[in-house]
């Protein structure tokens, strides 16, 4: 009779030892898999802002090679896409000029063409996590700070990559 | 007799054995979480350095204050600034008058990047432009990343 009690007992003790074990073996599990999770949306945001500053600086050189003003089509005037105080992002898959986002903070999820592996904002498009925006702002006449933002999320958590770099009229 | 504690030694094992295997996996996310973090330190790097060898080619290619001449220019010195705003006034150097010119250093305040910048004047005619950028000025960060761009022509 003794020994029957102290079975149960002992069942109990090694469930609950055995529960609690598997649950953080689960957890430990789950977050090796968001982190990795994380470094490859993260690499695909630093592609996303290189984009960015790549598709800036070639607008800024063909002006060169066209004679155009230096910041002509990204923010020499008001109407242009990337003017300052605006946000704006572009598609090089899609379009050689940026596209003005509804406002700061306001610009579409970046789609992705699973076909060819472009990303853009087709509307065809499977919408990705990522929101890309540049802005762009005046230092002195010759000289322009481009700073680009991607934003994604994982599950609850908002994530962001920013970076700037300056670039300068060698007109 | 024998068979008392034969459950709980069962589950003593497991959970020995679950254990190690969640302690690996979470090194391995530990791990994966530093290396993501340098990688994102590498690309903030990066490009303080790429603007620092931008600010270098505009006052070597332009200077337009130097009527033509380059602000690194051997003979002469003059003073030149990259990114100085409200928040980085002292971003602002003397350069040229010798062979080896320093930018030390460019800062982008708020931002704790830096971008150092030396710029190498050839007896041959050449010009040979390193810039150093880093995702932090401060040198004693155990996190700080260091990548560099040269340009020669």
């Amino acid at each position: 009779m003794k020994n029957k009690g102290f079975t149960l007992v002992e069942s109990l003790v090694a469930i609950s030892i055995l529960v609690v074990v598997i649950m953080s073996a689960m957890s430990s599990v789950q977050s090796g898999i968001s982190s990795y999770i994380f470094s490859k949306d993260q690499i695909v945001a630093f592609y996303l802002a290189q984009e960015g500053f790549e598709q800036i600086k070639n607008i800024r050189d063909e002006n060169r090679l066209n004679n155009r003003g230096w910041l002509d089509g990204i923010t020499s005037n008001s109407s242009d896409p990337c003017y300052f105080g605006n946000a704006c992002t572009v598609s090089p898959a899609e379009s050689s000029v940026p596209t003005r986002c509804s406002g700061v903070g306001a610009c579409s999820y970046v789609r992705n063409a699973t076909t060819t592996g472009f990303y853009g904002y087709n509307s065809s498009w499977t919408q990705t996590v990522f929101r890309r925006e540049i802005q762009l702002t005046s230092i002195s006449a010759d000289e322009v700070a481009v700073t680009v933002t991607v934003n994604w999320s994982k599950g609850l958590v908002n994530k962001q990559f920013k970076a700037r770099e300056n670039i300068y009229n060698y007109q | 007799m024998t068979q008392k504690g034969f459950t709980l030694f069962v589950a003593m094992v497991v959970t020995g054995t679950l254990l190690l295997v969640a302690t690996g996996i979470i090194n391995l996310a530990i791990k994966q979480s530093f290396i993501a973090r340098a990688g994102y330190d590498s690309q903030l790097a990066f490009y303080a350095a790429d603007t620092g060898m931008e600010c270098a080619l505009f006052w070597d290619v332009k200077n337009p204050a130097g009527s033509g001449q380059s602000a690194f220019a051997t003979s002469t010195g003059s003073t030149i600034n990259c990114n100085r705003d409200a928040s980085n006034p002292l971003n602002e150097w003397v350069v040229g008058g010798s062979s080896v010119s320093t930018i030390n250093k460019i800062t982008f305040l708020p931002d704790p990047f830096c971008a150092i910048v030396v710029v190498t004047k050839n007896d041959n005619g050449t010009t040979k432009v390193e810039s150093f950028g880093y995702n932090t000025c401060d040198a004693t960060s155990a996190r700080r990343v260091e990548r560099a761009v040269r340009a020669t022509y």
